[in-house]
């Protein structure tokens, strides 16, 4: 029977997810995902961490457990540096650590360390040592390590043509079962992904008349459903086109990273700060909605720069929303309603 | 210039001689009060660590008697520390409007020629001059380490409460007023005297606590509402794990030459903990290893609320703790937390410790 590998749908998930999974399926492990995060996770979650956790963390250690006695690994990465400018926040740098400790009765964990400063083969070699423990053989692996690179690759230009994760994510995954049924070729990959990329630009750019806000904050926090009651949908609804930080592409972000007189510790911060400052030279947003976790280190800092930089940005009106396991949807709409309201009436002025 | 610093514990008075002895006027930072805290939390991100919040409130205090310059360290993470000035900087001049000239010393390695161009541009005397009173800066330091290291040997054996903390505040007191590097060792020496003939209970065996975590709140009393003092008083021996003068060579000299400081913590760290988390996360949790196997009672954890290391050295302690069987209790630090409050917590914990050590005893006991 195949191995089992376990992968919470929480933290670097929403950045990586399509990557790892292709890597454990092309070596013949079955991959296990977390449902989606809901109520029973929360608190699972909230029962194993300290209290003084932030929201995304208690979640993880929920997913974490909500896998127990269903696979035979959990994949647990402990993702130090994905580029040169930081490492992520220290909690990502503890986080086997602190599962190990915290979440009882679980399968044993896979916790490759992967630190992009250690040297460009450093992610490689990383991904080699898990496949070692797997079973497979040098080149297999290597193979399963280029093919899930490509993938990464996929997914990351299917989130700058703005679709959201999870959309692109089954998208990809029926991509990769129709290649295995109907033996697809790679070039037929690649002109279904072009296709899905233009139609996905195409209508966001019809809703570009409307009021366009840039929400930004961190993956796990802008992504999940859940820990920030349905705020994209509820967007939506109130008739907004928003973009995020993933929608920038990775270059145009590192390209503002001379606007900043001393990068950020944290990796994906700098991606926020970065992303703003791209969405304020191009003129696309008339308004930023930062999504924080309460008592998140990182975001007590990005919080107040992002303030003062709308302000200095010719006062771009500025919403900030922080969140943890006992925020209600009620008071997230209200404060949305007034704030697009505001943005509105402000827009009818000025035109 | 009218200098300021960041107030840390006894460390002002060292800085004191430094700046002056670069040719400038110091305005000496305010002790840290109630008032200080609530300036600083007024005007700081309702989730900055609680040292972000005292330091901006004495940087707002000593602007108001008349500073033009803060002087402080930076750091490159990935802990917040090292990006305090620059968010701190922002809001003193965008926010609220002050001309504030902000000078941060990045740690000098990987930064030597910023470190000497700073150095340059702000001694305003000879060279030799200043060096001279950058060595008296220093030995004030190492002589204010060794009174309150000595202190803290003492105070639980002390007959009288309270002798321990007035000789110490006599000495740190002289140690300020003395000029010379002769002087400051003829101080030292003086005091250390006092407190080896002060009335003790030579009997007595204290229990023994070690005080970890985080710097800032294990150095400034006032944040950390004298814990260690408090202890003292309930008969404990504390060892305080962090030391400016050791902190300052780990740091800035051993970590020039990249020579790797708390080699030992970080070893002991290895099984728990096996990487670098920023602040003092990482040794935190080797520190209290090296206290069980040291044989200590206990240790106390010391950590600002949402401070990203301590969190994790948290989450990951209740393991430590049962595995090398050693009680520790964390106290989380913010700007509600009452000193009242506080010593009832430390009082819980030493009973327990007490009763652990004697359950302990009466076992070894009954065995031999
Ligand atoms: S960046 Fe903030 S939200 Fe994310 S793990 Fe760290 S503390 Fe938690
Ligand atoms: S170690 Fe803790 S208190 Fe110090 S800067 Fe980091 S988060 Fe703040």
């Amino acid at each position: 029977m195949a191995i089992r590998i376990g992968i919470p749908r929480a933290l670097a998930y929403y950045s990586f997810y399509p990557q790892w999974k292709t890597f454990f399926e092309e070596l013949g492990a079955e991959v296990i995902l977390s449902p989606l995060t809901n109520k029973h996770i929360v608190n699972e979650g909230i029962r194993d961490t300290v209290t003084d956790a932030c929201i995304p963390i208690k979640v993880y250690h929920g997913h974490v457990a909500s896998l127990a006695g269903k696979v035979d690994y959990i994949f647990v990465p402990r993702i130090v540096g994905l580029d040169h400018d930081a490492t992520l926040c220290p909690k990502f740098l503890g986080l086997p650590d602190m599962i190990k400790s915290s979440v009882k009765g679980i399968p044993p964990l896979l916790t490759p360390r992967f630190d992009v400063r250690d040297g460009r083969f450093a992610p490689a070699k990383a991904w080699m040592k898990v496949a070692e423990v797997l079973g497979a053989g040098y080149r297999h692996a290597l193979l399963a390590y280029r093919k899930s690179v490509k993938v990464k690759q996929y997914y990351e230009e299917l989130l700058t043509s703005r679709m959201l994760p999870e959309e692109a994510v089954s998208l990809l995954d029926k991509l990769a079962a129709s290649v295995k049924g109907e033996k697809k070729t790679p070039s037929d990959v690649k002109s279904s992904i072009a296709s899905a990329k233009s139609s996905s630009a195409r209508s966001s750019e019809l809703q570009n008349s409307n009021i366009c806000l840039a929400v930004v904050g961190y993956p796990y926090m802008i992504y999940d459903e859940f820990i920030n009651c349905g705020l994209l949908d509820t967007l939506k609804r109130l008739g907004v086109s928003i973009l995020t930080p993933e929608m920038v592409p990775a270059k145009a972000r590192q390209a503002q990273a001379k606007k900043q007189p001393k990068y950020l510790f944290w990796y994906y911060s700098n991606q926020v700060i970065r992303s703003v400052y791209y969405f304020f030279q191009e003129n696309m947003v008339d308004g930023v909605i930062h999504l924080t976790a309460f008592a998140c280190g990182p975001d007590a800092m990005v919080d107040k720069l992002l303030e003062l930089d709308c302000q200095k940005h010719g006062r771009i009106p500025y919403l900030s929303l922080c969140l943890d396991e006992h925020t209600g949807r009620a008071g997230i709409l209200t404060r949305l309603e007034a704030f697009t309201d505001m943005l509105v009436r402000k827009r009818g002025v000025r035109q | 210039m009218r200098i300021t610093f960041p107030h840390m514990g006894t460390s002002w008075i060292a800085f004191k001689t430094l700046v002056e002895g670069m040719g400038h006027e110091v305005v000496l930072p305010p002790p840290p009060t109630k008032r200080t805290l609530d300036l600083g939390t007024k005007y700081s991100p309702e989730f900055a660590c609680l040292p972000f919040k005292v330091l901006l409130g004495t940087y707002l205090e000593a602007l108001k008697l008349g500073a033009d310059t803060i002087i402080s360290s930076g750091g490159v993470g990935p802990c917040r520390a090292g990006y305090y000035t620059q968010l701190q900087g922002r809001i003193l001049k965008e926010q609220l409007g002050y001309d504030v000239r902000v000078i941060t010393f990045e740690p000098p390695r990987g930064h030597l020629m910023q470190t000497y161009r700073i150095i340059r541009d702000l001694v305003k005397v000879s060279f030799p001059k200043f060096a001279a009173c950058a060595w008296l800066a220093w030995q004030k330091l190492l002589a204010l380490d060794a009174l309150e290291r000595e202190s803290h040997r003492v105070r639980p054996l002390e007959l009288e409460k309270g002798t321990t903390s007035r000789i110490l505040s006599q000495g740190i007191k002289a140690i300020d007023r003395a000029d010379s590097v002769k002087e400051v060792k003829n101080v030292t020496a003086a005091f250390l005297k006092r407190f080896k003939e002060m009335p003790k209970d030579y009997d007595y065996q204290p229990l023994k606590v070690g005080v970890i975590g985080e710097i800032y709140v294990v150095l400034e009393p006032f944040v950390n509402l004298d814990v260690v003092e408090t202890l003292g008083h309930m008969g404990v021996y504390v060892n305080r794990s962090i030391f400016l003068t050791n902190w300052v060579t780990e740091n800035t000299l051993l970590d020039t030459f990249r020579v790797e400081a708390e080699r030992s913590a970080k070893k002991a760290a290895g099984p728990y903990l096996p990487e670098l988390v920023g602040g003092h996360g990482q040794t935190s949790i080797g520190e209290t290893v090296l206290y069980a196997k040291r044989g200590f009672d206990g240790v106390v954890q010391l950590a600002p609320f949402t401070c990203i290391p301590e969190i994790v050295a948290k989450s990951i302690m209740p393991r430590v703790s049962k595995e090398l069987d050693i009680p520790v209790l964390t106290l989380m630090l913010d700007e509600q937390t009452g000193k009242a409050g506080i010593a009832t917590r430390l009082e819980a914990f030493v009973d327990l410790l007490r009763m652990r050590r004697n359950r302990m005893a009466r076992t070894r006991g009954e065995t031999a």
